[in-house]
């Protein structure tokens, strides 16, 4: 039984252990790769740092590396659909900032708000193109073992279409806005009649409040 | 043991744990394969793992899913990880035993593996069906069924009704009947009495149990009938857990009355009764004692989500509280206990506790009353893992006059997954 059990530990351990981690990230950044192509790296479990690194002293242009590195990570792989929407999502943003964020998923139980879930991510990145925001996270790094056994509660690319009746207020918890769904919000995040969301942010680029503002019918 | 050791032993668990706290990070989850379907944390459910919230004592009435859920069908595609988690328990335990009679102290020191638990089939099913599977292994020991019951539940306009077969914990509390934030559950229902055998929790029997609850009134009200325990105390419930067909009581069955009634979301008082037969004594000429138990919980949270007081009052009474009956029955009478506690939240992951417990088996019996205090910790950390430290200071009152006294200190690693 402890052999199974050891086994399975093991599986989870290995599949964990295709992301960059902080050190090889900021290696890539002192040597010159822009952060998009390192993002774009972490998104997709693409972890041959050094042979980036190799491409960059070797003066090759940050559009090349991601065409070489995007055809090795097999771009028509299974993520291919999502990938394609993430990109071309990515060169339609009207605004990209990177932000510090938390989101919360509530249901509504005997008429008070219970948490459902939360997650806390301070290295994310939010893009708005029209009333669409999204927002993006690396996967979480290293083969720490404890991080095996975690599941990540909310899926990077999360989406939020912003409706006329979504809240932006004044944040909490040391956060500065809080964006909150209405009872009536369509679209991502999903809805029901017991759930809501509500994400906290501080945007690096505060612009980034005005273009949700205008989404939301300048509230 | 000396005062000194005693408060450095004490110190140093407290040490221990209070470093865990700072050095884990802060995610956990309580039956991970809940977790795992609903997309949850492990708040959704529990205050402080393993005590439930009011959610969580819904979601268990309702069979393993949100209460609206109930007369729906699942259409998620069917995930084994969905419906096994796995628990592993590891624990050290020191105790110190000072004997009244010869005065002198032997001391315990050991680290030993508690039990590998799986819980496989456990959720819902279909429209109105659950079930729980609880088997636990302890080293060079058979496997043990602490849970295996399937569980139906079906709605009556907002309220439901539910029946539950099979083997089972002995009740589903909530608050102060609720499993405790330590390790060590109150005297008055892990100790037997002077009489019977049976102990209110830790007996896992077979049974049936029909049951109703009124989420907008808060009250449940459940009702079993039990194989009963056999003369060692055992659970009757199969395999080689049987009575024996020459003892009496052999087929006479135990019946149990369980009521929960919510005041607040986050306070309830419990009544708990019981029922049954068994042979006395255990070798012998034997005869049957008919027992009773009564309990009664309560717990209310002067500060709202951080301060919460629990206390449980219980009485015992057993049929053969007569000397002239057979023979030991002069010693059997009515019993009682009771305890009293507080429970402080640092957090939504950790919380300390302190509860004093007292019990008297039997009034026919002078000085033989126990008396412990309780100090715990518990800390839920990252994936799963958890710790819970106890201190116990207990003292027995023994008949032939003096008092042993054990001081134990047990802390217990535990990781579910």
């Amino acid at each position: 039984m402890l052999i199974i059990i050891i086994s399975i530990m093991v599986i989870f351990l290995t599949q964990n252990a295709s992301a960059l981690t902080t050190e090889e990230m900021i290696n890539l950044k002192k040597a010159g790769v822009s952060e998009d192509s390192i993002v774009w790296m972490v998104e997709h479990g693409y972890k041959d740092a050094d042979k980036v690194l190799k491409l960059k002293k070797a003066d090759f242009k940050d559009e090349n590396i991601q065409a070489i590195i995007k055809s090795e990570a097999g771009h028509q792989s299974a993520k291919g659909i999502s990938e394609t929407r993430n990109d071309s999502f990515s060169a339609q943003a009207d605004l990209k900032t990177p932000a510090r964020i938390k989101i919360i998923w509530y249901r509504i139980f005997h008429d008070k708000p219970l948490l459902q879930n939360k997650e806390t991510i301070d290295n994310a990145r939010i893009a708005i193109a029209g009333k669409t925001l999204q927002i993006t996270w690396p996967k979480r790094e290293g083969m720490n073992p404890l991080n095996a056994f975690q599941k990540e509660p909310f899926e990077s690319p999360f989406y939020w279409e912003l409706n006329k009746n979504d809240i932006l207020e004044t944040g909490e918890e040391g956060y500065n806005y809080k964006l909150q769904t209405d009872l009536s919000h369509k679209g991502k995040p999903d809805m029901d009649d017991v759930h809501y969301w509500v994400i906290y942010l501080d945007p690096e680029n505060s612009k980034l409040i005005e273009h949700i503002k205008q989404a939301l019918g300048n509230k | 043991m000396g005062r000194y050791n005693k408060l450095k032993l004490i110190v140093s668990c407290m040490v221990l744990a209070v470093g865990a706290l700072f050095l884990m990070p802060s995610e956990s989850h309580a039956m991970p394969n809940f977790a795992r379907k609903y997309g949850a944390d492990c708040s959704l459910c529990h205050t402080v793992v393993p005590r439930l919230n009011r959610f969580g004592y819904e979601f268990r009435a309702a069979g393993y899913r949100d209460p609206g859920e109930i007369g729906e069908q699942d259409t998620e595609d069917f995930k084994l990880s969905n419906y096994f988690a796995g628990r592993i328990q590891e624990q050290y335990q020191y105790n110190n035993h000072n004997a009244a009679s010869s005065g002198t102290d032997t001391t315990s020191s050991q680290l030993t593996f508690k039990e590998f638990t799986m819980y496989p089939l456990t959720g819902s099913w279909g429209k109105y069906f659950g079930s729980l599977s609880e088997i636990s292994m302890a080293p060079d020991e058979s496997p043990e069924i602490e849970n295996a019951y399937f569980r139906m539940v079906y709605p009556l306009g907002e309220n439901w009704i539910q029946g539950r077969v099979g083997i089972m914990h002995s009740f589903e509390g909530f608050g102060a009947s609720d499993r405790p934030i330590g390790n060590n559950r109150t005297l008055f229902q892990t100790t037997t009495a002077t009489g019977s055998p049976f102990k209110i929790w830790s007996k896992d029997e077979s049974g049936v149990e029909v049951g109703f609850y009124s989420p907008k009134m808060g009250t449940t009200i459940s009702a079993n009938v039990w194989n009963g325990i056999n003369s060692a105390g055992d659970a009757a419930s199969g395999g080689s857990l049987t009575k024996d067909s020459t003892e009496p009581a052999y087929n006479d069955k135990d019946f149990q009355v369980f009521v929960n009634q919510f005041i607040t979301d986050n306070a309830a008082l419990s009544f708990y009764y019981y029922y049954g037969v068994v042979p006395f004594p255990a070798t012998g000429t034997q005869t049957k004692d008919k027992y009773q138990r009564f309990a009664f919980y309560g717990n209310f949270y002067p500060i709202k989500e951080k301060l919460n007081l629990i206390g449980g009052y219980e009485f015992g009474k057993d049929s053969l509280n007569n000397s002239t009956v057979v023979t030991g029955g002069s010693n059997v009478g009515d019993n009682n206990g009771f305890f009293a506690g507080a429970e402080y939240f640092v957090s939504e992951k950790n919380a300390f506790a302190v509860r004093y417990d007292n019990f008297d088996p039997s009034d026919e019996v002078g000085h033989n009353t126990v008396n412990a205090i309780n100090l715990s910790y518990n800390i839920s950390a990252t994936h799963g893992l958890q710790f819970i430290t106890d201190y116990q200071h207990k003292e027995t009152d023994l008949t032939a006059g003096g008092t042993n006294k054990d001081d134990t200190v047990l802390a217990r690693v535990i990781f579910i997954w």
